[in-house]
């Protein structure tokens, strides 16, 4: 009888472990399946984004075919349809896609570290701190001692949208400071820029007024290839840095205390997270204008279909942003026909009613 | 010698301040053996919170936490991570991250592990704390006291040599108030580890832990085994109430709360 009771018992626990090994290879195979389906997502935006690209580039007020874009492509220094392909068409298609993808991805980590859904470079004061660095260079003629005089208007947006990420991550680094602190901080950048921008507007002349508000309505059409070079380093530095940190920042979901208690610098990771933002949104607000929404709606997009492990979030959120500007971009060209309409226009409108129905389902 | 021992917990002249103010006033602790569950006690403001956050390294503080025989304030925060795990006092927030993510996160963020690796512990630790189940849920969907266990397996699958919990029962019913206490009084016996935590319901407290201390206004008032220490005059010092202890038939013990004392009220 015991001997019986015994082989019993080591049955049921042989049964027992072969559950558990089932179960743990369901997990394994859940998992890679879980993984798969994030890159087959991150591939179809790429996909979408070449499309995107291509349609952007060959559709134009100047209404060449694809015959003569070819041409152009291929003989860059022979005619007209050259320099229109070359200085026009593809730095503005380009200037897109960086451009998208610089404030997807400040977007999507300022969201995170700052722990609040409508943070981003516009909402917290980056692109109006850029338009008065702007402001000071249209309307007072400020210049700086080698710098080139086309690159003195992004070189002083530069200066400031820099100067406004440093205060913000000045007051996040203070102690006793909430996340909610460093976004009301931000709010009051943008009502005081917002302030100095209009007292700019009413002390320029007609020209510098003319040209400051078409700076701050964000265009594509001051895309060159230097700008586009810089911009594109930019990214290219930044972005490996912020994928290294994605294990880091998807443990501060979890909140503040968690992280550090999983061996998370997070004073650290907060201020090398928002010198990262800094760099890149404030290239691209000082490169094309304030472009509004971008950096605000590519994240929420990214996290709804990817979820928020942000090894796929970062890159999501900075291919969103991507696709986004350049749709923006197709549109700005094609709306009124014959007419160029600054790109940051169409991104506000199509973002605010993307930002009202993210506010009124968090309320539901 | 006591202090070699290997995962004792040695607490000396624990101070805390924030600002002026004086959290805790050099809390000292008779050292801690591993396998033992210890009970942090006393009214709200005790500073039992801070303590643990002070031992934890998320608080800066004057004093000697040694772990077998290591110091934990010498340790930068990733070497004492993977030594000490610390559990907030709230509930793992409601992110859009599978179960097993959110375990593997823990186990990634502050140590370069392979995804595979990281996988492969986060399943075994969900097994341990017998909710393999939950693995393929997400975060948003889980009831409190699921979320909770979940939280708990994070701190676990780093394998800490002490365990720090602060208030792990406080957002629960009562069936996870008692599934969290057992999963914690079984993997610390198991595990050998040192574990301390906070938590507000006596009962709970005498039935579960094998120690407790006793905090009030940033000092220990009272430390040892449940039933050595836990007396009326105790308890009246402490939060100021009048008690009974009672033994049931089944011979688990219960604090009866008869009133407060009236001296303590006008002092």
């Amino acid at each position: 009888m015991p001997n019986k009771n015994m082989s019993g018992a080591v049955e049921e626990q042989s049964a027992e472990l072969n559950k558990l090994a089932v179960r743990l290879t369901g997990i394994r195979l859940s998992y890679a399946k879980l993984t798969r389906h994030r890159v087959a997502i991150l591939l179809s935006i790429s996909v979408l984004i070449v499309l995107s690209f291509l349609l952007d580039f060959s559709l134009g007020p100047a209404g060449l075919g694809p015959r003569a874009i070819l041409q152009a492509l291929l003989h860059p220094h022979e005619g007209t349809n050259a320099v229109i392909v070359w200085h026009i068409r593809l730095p503005y298609a380009v200037m897109a896609g960086l451009v998208g993808i610089a404030l997807g991805i400040s977007g999507g980590e300022m969201q995170t570290v700052l722990d609040n859904p409508l943070a981003s470079p516009y909402t917290l004061g980056v692109s109006a701190a850029a338009a008065f660095g702007a402001s000071l260079a249209i309307v007072l003629q400020w210049q700086l001692p080698y710098v080139p005089e086309n690159w003195m208007v992004p070189f002083e947006a530069f200066i400031f949208a820099v100067g406004s990420a440093f205060l913000l991550e000045l007051v996040a680094r203070m102690r006793g400071h909430s996340t909610a602190m460093v976004v009301l901080f931000g709010i009051a950048l943008v009502f005081t820029f917002h302030a100095l921008v209009s007292l700019m507007q009413f002390v320029a002349d007609e020209d510098a007024l003319q040209s400051l508000v078409f700076w701050t309505m964000g265009s594509l059409t001051r895309a060159d290839w230097g700008k586009i070079l810089v911009l594109a380093i930019g990214c290219a530095v930044v972005l490996p840095f912020s994928l290294r940190a994605a294990p880091a920042l998807t443990a501060l979901r979890l909140g503040e205390d968690r992280a550090a208690s999983y061996g998370v610098d997070v004073p650290r990771l907060r201020m090398m997270s928002l010198l990262r933002i800094s760099i890149l949104s404030a290239l691209a607000v000082s490169f094309v204008g304030t472009i509004g929404f971008v950096g605000l709606v590519a994240p929420h997009i990214a996290r709804r279909l990817l979820g928020e492990d942000h090894r796929f979030y970062l890159p999501g959120s900075a291919l969103c942003g991507c696709l986004i500007m350049s749709l923006a971009s197709i549109a700005a060209k094609n709306i009124l026909p014959g007419v160029v309409i600054p790109v940051g226009i169409v991104t506000s409108l199509v973002g605010i009613p993307f930002f009202l129905t993210v506010v009124l389902k968090r309320g539901a | 010698m006591a202090e070699h021992q290997e995962g004792l917990l040695q607490v000396q002249g624990l101070c805390v301040k924030y600002g002026r103010r004086k959290i805790l006033h050099g809390i000292s602790l008779n050292p801690i053996a591993p396998g033992r569950v210890t009970a942090l006690l006393g009214p709200n403001g005790s500073g039992k919170s801070t303590f643990l956050r002070a031992i934890a390294g998320l608080t800066a503080s004057n004093g000697q936490v040694i772990l077998g025989g290591k110091d934990l304030a010498s340790l930068s925060l990733g070497e004492r991570a993977k030594l000490a795990a610390y559990l907030p006092q709230t509930l793992p927030p409601t992110v859009h991250l599978q179960v097993i993510e959110a375990i593997m996160v823990a186990r990634r963020a502050g140590e370069a592990v392979s995804a595979e690796r990281a996988l492969q512990e986060s399943a075994d630790v969900l097994e341990e704390l017998g909710i393999g189940s939950l693995a393929l849920r997400y975060m948003d969907e889980l009831s409190g006291g699921q979320r909770q266990l979940v939280g708990l397996a994070q701190a676990l699958v780093r394998r800490p040599a002490l365990l720090l919990l602060d208030e792990p029962l406080s957002a629960l019913d009562l069936h996870y108030q008692f599934a969290v206490m057992d999963v914690v009084r079984r993997e610390t016996q198991k595990r050998g580890m040192v574990t301390l935590l906070v938590v507000h319901d006596l009962n709970i407290a005498l039935q579960r832990a094998d120690d407790v201390v006793y905090m009030r206004e940033g000092a220990s008032l009272a430390q040892g085994g449940v039933m050595d220490v836990t007396t009326p005059e105790v308890l009246a010092n402490v939060y100021g109430v009048r008690t009974r202890l009672e033994v049931c038939p089944r011979g688990l013990p219960h604090v009866l709360v008869d009133g407060i004392v009236e001296q303590r009220l006008q002092a």
